[in-house]
């Protein structure tokens, strides 16, 4: 190899050495910055085994003290994340920042979960209703 | 390994071959490590990700 190749070849493993530094820097910051927003998630061990033996089932309905007939059935159509939030929050009276702490999820996802089922519980009923 | 074999992996790899972005991954793998530390440890997930990076734009460095 001459000397001239010698030298552009130096360059070259320069320049590709100094653009992975570029992107390394580049993708760790982006890496920092979603890692602050990422939710905290922790091991499957770490988690209360009581919590997670409250599956959620039909069977979970019989939690609920229902007087009427509707109520159940409407409480039956909801979607499995938002009848475990009224199960925690109206059977196991705890509160939203409790809740938020055990399922490691942010508070504003809770009260928005809650908003959403009771709202969603409420146009089952009505629609039970006017069926009838 | 000499430079004039540097020129030929480097432009192997750009051109999209497995192999060569694999050597050259291995080559810069001190470098990666040295930035996948946060806070002064070591994170496992960022290591992969900054390994994922090179090999996703390798192909855009322009020889």
């Amino acid at each position: 190899m001459d000397k001239r190749e010698d030298i552009c070849d130096d360059s070259l493993r320069y320049r590709f050495t100094a653009w992975v530094e570029k992107v390394l820097k580049n993708a760790k910051l982006e890496y920092l910055h979603n890692e602050a927003r990422r939710i905290k998630t922790i091991s499957i061990d770490e988690i209360d085994p009581e919590l997670l033996s409250y599956e959620i089932n039909d069977e979970r309905c019989e939690d609920f003290f229902f007087g009427n007939e509707k109520v159940y059935n409407a409480y039956k159509e909801l979607s499995e994340t938002r009848k475990r939030v009224l199960y925690l929050l109206f059977v196991r009276e705890m509160s939203i920042a409790e809740i938020s702490n055990e399922l490691c999820v942010p508070c504003a996802y809770v009260s928005n979960l809650k908003y959403y089922a009771l709202k969603n519980l409420k146009e089952n009923i009505e629609k039970e209703i006017e069926d009838e | 390994m000499n430079d004039r074999n540097f020129k030929y992996l480097l432009e192997k790899a750009i051109s999209g071959n497995v192999v060569a972005v694999g050597e050259i991954l291995l080559m810069y793998e001190p470098l990666i490590r040295k930035y996948s530390y946060i806070y002064g440890k070591f994170d496992e997930d960022l290591h992969q990700e900054l390994m994922g990076m090179i090999f996703r734009k390798i192909h855009k460095f322009k020889i």
